[in-house]
């Protein structure tokens, strides 16, 4: 990851939720991320709402060609709903299915999730090439997938 | 010039990313292209008239009829040449047909 997205990314902003579908994982990290005053309080409504109508699900096993790569998926909404600039990530315990955002009528199982915070129409653009260029190279995939806690994940990002 | 247009669904701006990766590589291959990007939901049946090939993320249902060429760009934004050929190798083939009916 480059250095402008390292310095959005925090340990006490990596979760590891257990959910049985998207909109209880966005619930769980959303409040969370509202008690910290991070996001407005129609956050939570917003990603659900936004994940319905153009989902985020990308199949890193197709694009990898390797069934042991995890899938991820990149919830956001519009800057209006955000209050500063961070990278969320979410390790999710038991696999959660996403629609994939290049075919929506295809179902994933996904892993991972980058939620990105951002109140500014102009970075944008970045935070999301970034994380696309992180999530390019195979190999860290696969030492994301073996990260179990915020820490070993957090490593996993800065030292890529 | 050949002008498309580049749709996201709003929020990240992944539009744009697909705007800069379409100029690039079409000004490599020898084609004049402009790219415009915009969020689904202000698309119009009047705004796709000026343009001459739509390239969404995903074919998005807009409740009109999309008359010029649809190239679905998605898998652009994987930032993996594997996946973003085919949709390069598509535009270049629409923009070559455009030309031949002009």
């Amino acid at each position: 990851m480059t250095n402008e997205i390292i310095r959005l990314i925090e340990e006490e902003l990596i979760f590891l939720e257990d959910a049985k579908d998207n909109v209880e994982v966005f619930e769980k990290v959303g409040t969370e991320l509202l008690r910290k005053g991070l996001v407005k309080y129609n956050f939570v409504e917003e990603l659900i709402k936004r994940e319905k109508a153009y989902p985020t699900g990308m199949n890193m096993k197709f694009a990898h060609n390797d069934d042991g790569v995890p899938n991820i998926a990149i919830p956001h909404t519009e800057v209006e709903y955000c209050n500063t600039q961070k990278l969320v990530v979410v390790n999710l315990k038991n696999e959660v299915k996403f629609r994939n955002m290049i075919n929506p009528e295809e179902s994933l199982e996904v892993k991972f999730l980058f939620i990105i915070l951002n109140n500014c129409k102009t970075i944008q653009t970045n935070m999301l090439s970034d994380i696309m260029s992180f999530l390019s190279v195979k190999q860290n995939l696969v030492k994301l997938s073996y990260a179990d806690n915020p820490k070993k994940i957090y490593n996993v990002l800065i030292r890529s | 010039m050949i002008k498309i247009l580049a749709a996201c669904g709003a929020g990240i701006n992944s539009s744009h990313q697909i705007k800069t990766a379409i100029e690039e590589e079409m000004e490599n291959r020898g084609y004049s292209v402009k790219v415009d990007a915009v969020v689904i939901k202000d698309i119009t049946e009047e705004l796709l008239k000026d343009y001459d090939i739509f390239t969404p993320i995903s074919k998005p249902k807009l409740g009109f009829n999309i008359s010029i060429p649809v190239i679905e760009a998605g898998p652009i934004l994987y930032r993996m040449p594997a996946m973003s050929k085919p949709v390069f190798d598509e535009l270049e083939k629409t923009i070559n047909q455009l030309k031949k009916n002009n």
